[in-house]
C-alpha cells in the first residue's frame, strides 16, 4: 500500500478546558491540523483529575466535538499528562569497555543506557520517558549512538521524566473507559516543546514555559537536547483566586477582571484609576483600584517565573541562546512578556507555527500549543522509531464505516 | 445673609507679598505662575547667571554675583553659590525690605538654589518678614550627588524659614506623562509647583470666613524635610464640590489620595462665591473625611471670594513626617531619609503634635533677626491679635460622623501600601477560596495557594 496520510489525535485533560486536536500528517512529513474539539473542564485541579464522572463527561464532549470538526471517527489518542508531582532528572550511566573490546558495540550502548535509565525513583512513581541527551565517549560528546568507534569509556546522559504511578494510571483509565485506546502518554511541557522550538533553537538553548489553568509547566533545551523538565501547580486559575481572596470578588468576576484588565508590564501607566465591570445594562458592577489588581497578577505571576527560574539548573539560564517562548492561556495576560524578561533577562517569545498548515486563525492560540504539539510528537515518534504498532490498521478501523472494531 | 465683615489687617496684602526665584529652577517656576492668581505680588529672579535670570513677568532681577562669579553659573557649587549671595547681601536687604512675607523658592539640587537660598531666606528674616520656603527637590535620575547637594541645602534653608513646603520632582509629574519628554516633565513640575504658590498666596491674601493664615500653614507644613501632599481642584455648576475634589486628589503630589491616609496634619481649604450653602460645605468635607486617615488633625478653612462667583476651589495640603524631621538640630544635621510614604506610628504622632504645638506657638510675623531658630518664648512676646478669629483646627473627625476608607457604595477601595487601619491577616484563618480543602500547595514552605500579594506583605 502506498504510504498514505496518517491522523493523530493529541488530547490534553487541562484544568481550565479539555481539548482534543486532531491532526494530519502527510507522507511528505507536512501537518495539518483537521479539527479541534474543546470543551470547559471540570473536575479537573491543578492539572490532575480529581472528579472523574465530571471529567469523563468532559472528555466525551470534547472529544464529539473534535470528531465532528475534523470529520473523523477517533480510537486512539496521545495523551498529555501534568501535575507537580512528575518531574524530570538528568542522570547519566558510564560504561568502561573490557580491555579487550576497543571498539564500541551496540551492546556496550545498551548498557550504558541500562545504568543511565536506572534512576533512584520514589517507590510509587513509573518512567513517563528516558529521553537520550547525548553521549559520551572518553568524555567527549557525542550525538549520536558512539557504535563502532573506538573508546574506553562510554557514558549515556538520560534526562528521566517520572511521576506517580496511581495518578497517571488514572488518566489513563480515564481514557481507556471512553473508550479510547493510547498511543502513548507524553508530559506535557515536552509535547509544547515539540511545537515552539526548532531545532536550531534547541541548539542554541530555550526554555519553553506554558502557563495554562492550573500548572505552570516548563522544560529546557540546552545544546540540542533537553536539560530539565517540570511542573509548578501554580497557574491561571490562582490568579483568579486571588482576585477572589484580596477583593472579595466572586470567581466569575475575578475571571473577568483578570482577562480584560489585568496587566503586569509593572509600568505605572497601566495602573492609574479603577478598574470596572459593567453588567448587560452598562452599570457599573464591581470597581477595583487598577494599582492593586494588576500588582496582585504581578506578584503571583512574578513568583511563579522565579520558581521555575530557581528550578533550572545552575548557570542555564545564561546559556539559553534562543530564548523564552511563553504559551499557554495565561501567557495572554498584557504585559506578561515584559514581566519575564524582568525575571530571566533573555529575549521573550510567544511561539510561531510555521510548518503546519491548515491552522485557522483560531488554532494559532497558544492556549492549543500543548494539543498541537502532541501531534509534532507523534509525527516525530513515528519518524524515530517507524510506524507505532498496529497504528495503520487502527486508522483503517477507524474509517471503516461498517462498526469499530 | 448678615453682612459679615473682615478686619483686614488679619489679611496680608499682595503688595506685602515677595516672591524670590533662585537659581535656575526658581526662575523657571516664577515664568510658570499665572498672573491672575499673583496679581499685586512682587516677584524678583535671582541668578548667578546673568543670562538665565529672565524671569518673564518678573519685576525684579538680582544678578548674584558680587565679584566671585565672572556672570556665569555655580557650575553645580553650593559654597559658590552661597559666596556669591553673600555678597549680593545688600542688594537682597533692599528688595525684600518692606515685605510682610517672603516665598524663597529654589531646586535645591543645583550650586544656586543649594547656596543661595539659605542666605537670602535669612536675610529675608532679618528683614523681619515671615519667611515660607518652596524647596524643588531633584528628579530621582539626577543623581545621588544632586540629591546630597539638595539635602544639605534642605537643611540650611529649613533653618531659616517659618514653613517649608518640600516639593518633590519625582513626585510631581503625573503618572500618564511617565512616558513624556523630558522637556514636559519638567514644565508639568514647574506648572505644579506654580499652581501650589498661586494656592498658598490665596490661603494668605484672601479674606476668611473660616480663618486660615500662615500660622495654620505652618503647623501643617513645618521645617521638616518630609514630602508634602498637595492637590487643589476648581469646579463649578453642579457637584461641583465633588468635581473639584477629584480634580484636587488626582494631582500628583497626592497620589490620588493614599498618600493622605499617611498625613498627620492635613490643611483643607475652599475657595467659594458668597452664596455657599453649608450643606455644600459640609458635604465636601465629608468627603474629604473619607480620604484622611482618622487620625489625622484637620485645619479646615473657608474664604469667601465673590470673584469665585459659581465655582469652588479646594486646596488640601498634608505633610508626611517621620520622627526624622524631629531630630534635627542645626545645619549640619543631614537627615537622609526615603521619601516615600512614612508610617505613621503612635510615638511618631506623639512627637509630631509637640512639635506642632510648638511650631504653631512660634509662628510671628515679627520674629527678631537674631532668633534664627523657633523659640517658643518669641511667640508669647509677640502675642497675636486677640479680636481675630481663631483658627479652626478639627480634631479627628467624630467616629460616628465619618468611617474612614469606607464608603456607602458597593465599591472596592484597596491600598496597597499602610493602610494603617487595616489589621493583619493571619495566615492561619485566611480562605483559600477555591483551594478550599485541599491539601497546602508546599513549595519551599510556603503555601502556593495563597495569593503572594497578602504571604509577601509579611
Amino acid at each position: 500500500m502506498a504510504r498514505r496520510s496518517k491522523i493523530h489525535v493529541g488530547l490534553e485533560i487541562g484544568t481550565s478546558k479539555t481539548c482534543l486536536v486532531v491532526g494530519e500528517v502527510k507522507p511528505d512529513g507536512a501537518v495539518k491540523i483537521l479539527g479541534i474539539g474543546e470543551t470547559k473542564s471540570a473536575g479537573v485541579r491543578k492539572g490532575e483529575i480529581h472528579d472523574f464522572s465530571q471529567a469523563r463527561a468532559c472528555l466525551k464532549d470534547a472529544l464529539m466535538r473534535a470528531e465532528e470538526a475534523g470529520d473523523v471517527q477517533i480510537s486512539s489518542v496521545f495523551l498529555a499528562v501534568t501535575g507537580p508531582h512528575i518531574q524530570g532528572v538528568n542522570h547519566s550511566g558510564m560504561l568502561r569497555l573490557p580491555n579487550d573490546e576497543p571498539i564500541v558495540a551496540a551492546e556496550h550502548v545498551e548498557e550504558a543506557c541500562a545504568i543511565a535509565r536506572d534512576v533512584q525513583i520514589p517507590q510509587d512513581h513509573v518512567y513517563l520517558h528516558p529521553i537520550i541527551r547525548h553521549y559520551r565517549l572518553d568524555g567527549a560528546e557525542q550525538s549520536t549512538s558512539p557504535v563502532g568507534l573506538y573508546g574506553r569509556t562510554i557514558e549515556a546522559d538520560f534526562h528521566i521524566v517520572h511521576g506517580i504511578g496511581s495518578r497517571i494510571q488514572n488518566s489513563i483509565k480515564l481514557v481507556r473507559e471512553i473508550p479510547l485506546d493510547l498511543d502513548d502518554i507524553v508530559f506535557a511541557p515536552i509535547a509544547t516543546a515539540q511545537l515552539a522550538l526548532d531545532l536550531e533553537q534547541r541548539e542554541s538553548g530555550a526554555l519553553v514555559i506554558d502557563i495554562g489553568g492550573g500548572t505552570t509547566d516548563y522544560a529546557l533545551y540546552l545544546g540540542g537536547s533537553i536539560a530539565a523538565s517540570g511542573c509548578i501547580p501554580v497557574g491561571g486559575d490562582h490568579i483568579t483566586n486571588d482576585i477572589h481572596l484580596v477583593t472579595g470578588l466572586p470567581f466569575s468576576k475575578a475571571e473577568r477582571l483578570k482577562v480584560t484588565e489585568g496587566n503586569v508590564s509593572g509600568d505605572p501607566v497601566h495602573s492609574l484609576g479603577n478598574a470596572r465591570l459593567t453588567d448587560d445594562r452598562g452599570f457599573a458592577e464591581v470597581e477595583v483600584s487598577r494599582m492593586v489588581l494588576n500588582e496582585l497578577i504581578r506578584q503571583r505571576l512574578e513568583e511563579v517565573l522565579k520558581l521555575v527560574r530557581a528550578r533550572l539548573p545552575a548557570g542555564s539560564v545564561e546559556r539559553i541562546g534562543a530564548g523564552v517562548f511563553l504559551t499557554g492561556g495565561t501567557s495572554l495576560m498584557r504585559g506578561f512578556d515584559q514581566l519575564a524578561y524582568d525575571v530571566f533577562g533573555r529575549a521573550i517569545y510567544r511561539p510561531e507555527i510555521p510548518e503546519i498548515t491548515g491552522m485557522q486563525a483560531g488554532f494559532r492560540d497558544p492556549r492549543y500549543a500543548t494539543g498541537i504539539g502532541l501531534i509534532r510528537y507523534a509525527q516525530l515518534m513515528e519518524a524515530e522509531h517507524g510506524r507505532p504498532r498496529g497504528l495503520l490498521g487502527k486508522w483503517i478501523r477507524s474509517i471503516w464505516p461498517f462498526g469499530r472494531r | 445673609m448678615n453682612a459679615y465683615t473682615r478686619d483686614v489687617d488679619d489679611v496680608i496684602s499682595p503688595t506685602a507679598v515677595c516672591l524670590i526665584g533662585v537659581g535656575g529652577a526658581g526662575c523657571k517656576v516664577l515664568r510658570a505662575l499665572d498672573d491672575t492668581e499673583t496679581s499685586g505680588v512682587r516677584r524678583i529672579a535671582m541668578h548667578t547667571d546673568a543670562s538665565l535670570a529672565d524671569a518673564g513677568g518678573a519685576a525684579n532681577l538680582i544678578h548674584l554675583d558680587g565679584g566671585v562669579l565672572p556672570g556665569v553659573g555655580t557650575g553645580g557649587d553650593a559654597a559658590t553659590g552661597r559666596e556669591a549671595a553673600e555678597q549680593s547681601a545688600n542688594a537682597i536687604r533692599a528688595a525684600v525690605s518692606g515685605s510682610r512675607c517672603v516665598f524663597v523658592c529654589a531646586g535645591l539640587g543645583g550650586g544656586t538654589g543649594g547656596g543661595a537660598a539659605p542666605i537670602v531666606a535669612s536675610l529675608a528674616r532679618e528683614q523681619g518678614a515671615f519667611v515660607a520656603g518652596i524647596a524643588i527637590l531633584p528628579f530621582d535620575f539626577e543623581g545621588a550627588n544632586r540629591a546630597a547637594t539638595a539635602r544639605t541645602a534642605l537643611d540650611a534653608l529649613a533653618a531659616q524659614c517659618d514653613l517649608v513646603l518640600v516639593l518633590e520632582n519625582q513626585h510631581m509629574t503625573p503618572p500618564p506623562k511617565a512616558k513624556a519628554g523630558l522637556a514636559e516633565s519638567f514644565a508639568a513640575a514647574d506648572q505644579m509647583i506654580g499652581r501650589a504658590i498661586s494656592a498658598i498666596l490665596r490661603i494668605a491674601t484672601r479674606p476668611g470666613l473660616i480663618r486660615l493664615g500662615l500660622d495654620d500653614l505652618a503647623a501643617v507644613l513645618g521645617t521638616g524635610s518630609s514630602r508634602c501632599a498637595f492637590g487643589t481642584g476648581t469646579a463649578a455648576g453642579r457637584e461641583r464640590g465633588g468635581k473639584a475634589l477629584r480634580e484636587a486628589l488626582a494631582c500628583p503630589l497626592i497620589g490620588g489620595g493614599d498618600v493622605l491616609q499617611q498625613v498627620g496634619t492635613c490643611l483643607v481649604h475652599l475657595c467659594v462665591g458668597e452664596d455657599v450653602p453649608v450643606r455644600e460645605i459640609e458635604s465636601v468635607m465629608e468627603q474629604v473625611a473619607h480620604h484622611v486617615s482618622a487620625r489625622a488633625r484637620l485645619h479646615f478653612g473657608v474664604s469667601i471670594d465673590p470673584a469665585m462667583k459659581q465655582s469652588l476651589a479646594i486646596t488640601i495640603i498634608g505633610s508626611t513626617r517621620d520622627a526624622a524631621t524631629q531630630t534635627r538640630t542645626g545645619i549640619n544635621d543631614v537627615s537622609f531619609h526615603t521619601p516615600g510614604i512614612d508610617e505613621t506610628s503612635p510615638e511618631t504622632l506623639r512627637h509630631h503634635e509637640e512639635h506642632e504645638q510648638a511650631s504653631a506657638a512660634s509662628v510671628s510675623h515679627d520674629d527678631p533677626p537674631e532668633l534664627p531658630f523657633h523659640d517658643v518664648s518669641t511667640a508669647a512676646a509677640v502675642p497675636r491679635e486677640p479680636d481675630s478669629l481663631p483658627a479652626m483646627a478639627m480634631d479627628a473627625p467624630a467616629p460616628h460622623e465619618v468611617e474612614p476608607a469606607e464608603t456607602p457604595r458597593a465599591r472596592v477601595k484597596l491600598g496597597i501600601k499602610g493602610l494603617g487601619e487595616q489589621s493583619e491577616l493571619s495566615l492561619d484563618s485566611v480562605p483559600r477560596g477555591r483551594f478550599d480543602g485541599h491539601e497546602p500547595n508546599l513549595i519551599d514552605g510556603e503555601d502556593l495557594d495563597l495569593p503572594p500579594f497578602l504571604r509577601l506583605r509579611k
